[in-house]
């Protein structure tokens, strides 16, 4: 009996379910024309080898009333590993957007379908940890922790994300 | 049953438990692009997740990282409440959320609800059907869910008219 307990004790701990491709934490701070601090959860680090093996830092969060929009998606074509990403590497690829309470638009795309560089934005992503690959329906996810920092339109937003 | 057997059978039980694959990532996504931009893609991994402690907000998100002759799709459509079954579209008082297509040939399509313009629907439409909608299962934000169902988006931002069928 207490073997069969301690058996079902390991295994619910393992399951972990908080832990498998989300980001423990994600906060953004904002400044240039956008300024703030922000809660940027739920974000995912994942990797699909079977859709040109790309791999992607990301978090999509409608705007409320105290914050902005945020659309950002930063990554490359191989599998995640603990290290620096630049959105001058050759197989970088992004996709940004934020809407302000105002309406503006600050963005960056880079990559396909249009093969652009990363024209007037830049992006650094650093993942100190990147735990995986975790199997998922469509490829893998990875437990990351790191750091993000971009800048939109030569200048005019930038944004320092810690997760 | 002895032990040994029972032993046995509770490790396979809770092993199975787990579910890594099973944690708010929908099963399947499948979009289907109609009008100015066409094709049906993959869209996962695509998940729903709710955060009551920001602002009650809820949303199903997914993205389809653009590849050579594949357009780009970014969306969150969702409102301030817990998902459940049932329907939902962006012209309840609590719908927010966007959804950006990239054409190919760099055509943007835009469509966006609630704040920052508390206008309603802003360049289109969306509805959402939960056929299931299990949970809450505790995540860091908040909560995620395992959801199936339907959803369809049109978009009319003045650069031409895109509709998006997505099952999960």
């Amino acid at each position: 009996m207490i073997r069969c307990a301690a058996a079902a004790l390991l295994l619910l701990a393992s399951c972990r379910y908080d832990t498998s491709g989300e980001t423990a934490s994600c906060s953004i701070t904002f400044s240039g024309d956008v300024t703030g601090t922000y809660d940027c959860r739920p974000a995912y680090l994942s990797w699909n080898p079977s859709v040109n093996n790309a791999a992607t830092f990301t978090f999509s969060l409608p705007a409320t009333s105290t914050r902005p929009e945020m659309a950002v998606s930063v990554g490359f074509h191989r599998q995640p590993a603990v290290g620096q990403y630049v959105s001058t590497d050759s197989d970088a690829e992004a996709y940004i957007l934020v809407t302000t309470a105002d309406g503006s638009t600050y963005g960056m795309q880079q990559g396909p379908p249009n093969n652009l560089g990363p024209g007037s934005g830049y992006w650094n992503l650093v993942l100190d940890t990147c735990v995986g690959p975790i199997r998922r329906y469509t490829g893998y996810a990875f437990d990351a922790s790191g750091t993000l920092d971009f800048t939109l339109e030569n200048g005019a937003v930038n944004a320092h994300v810690t997760f | 049953m002895n032990r040994a057997n029972r032993w046995a059978l509770a490790v396979v039980v809770l092993a199975a438990a787990c579910r890594y694959d099973q944690t708010g990532e929908t099963a399947t996504c499948t979009i289907t692009l109609s009008g100015a931009v066409t094709g049906t893609y993959d869209c996962r991994p695509a998940h729903v997740w709710w955060s009551p402690s920001v602002g009650n907000a809820a949303a199903l998100e997914f993205e389809v990282a653009p590849t050579a002759g594949r357009p780009s799709v970014e969306a969150s459509i969702g409102f301030a409440h817990q998902p459940s079954v049932g329907h939902f579209s962006s012209s309840e008082s609590d719908a927010e959320g966007f959804f950006y297509v990239t054409a190919t040939d760099g055509t943007f399509y835009s469509m966006q609800v609630g704040p920052p313009f508390n206008v309603g629907a802003f360049g289109g439409t969306w509805d959402l059907t939960f056929d299931k909608c299990d949970g809450p299962l505790r995540r860091y934000v908040g909560f995620a869910f395992d959801t199936s169902g339907s959803a369809d988006v049109s978009i009319d931002n003045g650069n031409g008219t895109v509709t998006a069928h997505i099952t999960f």
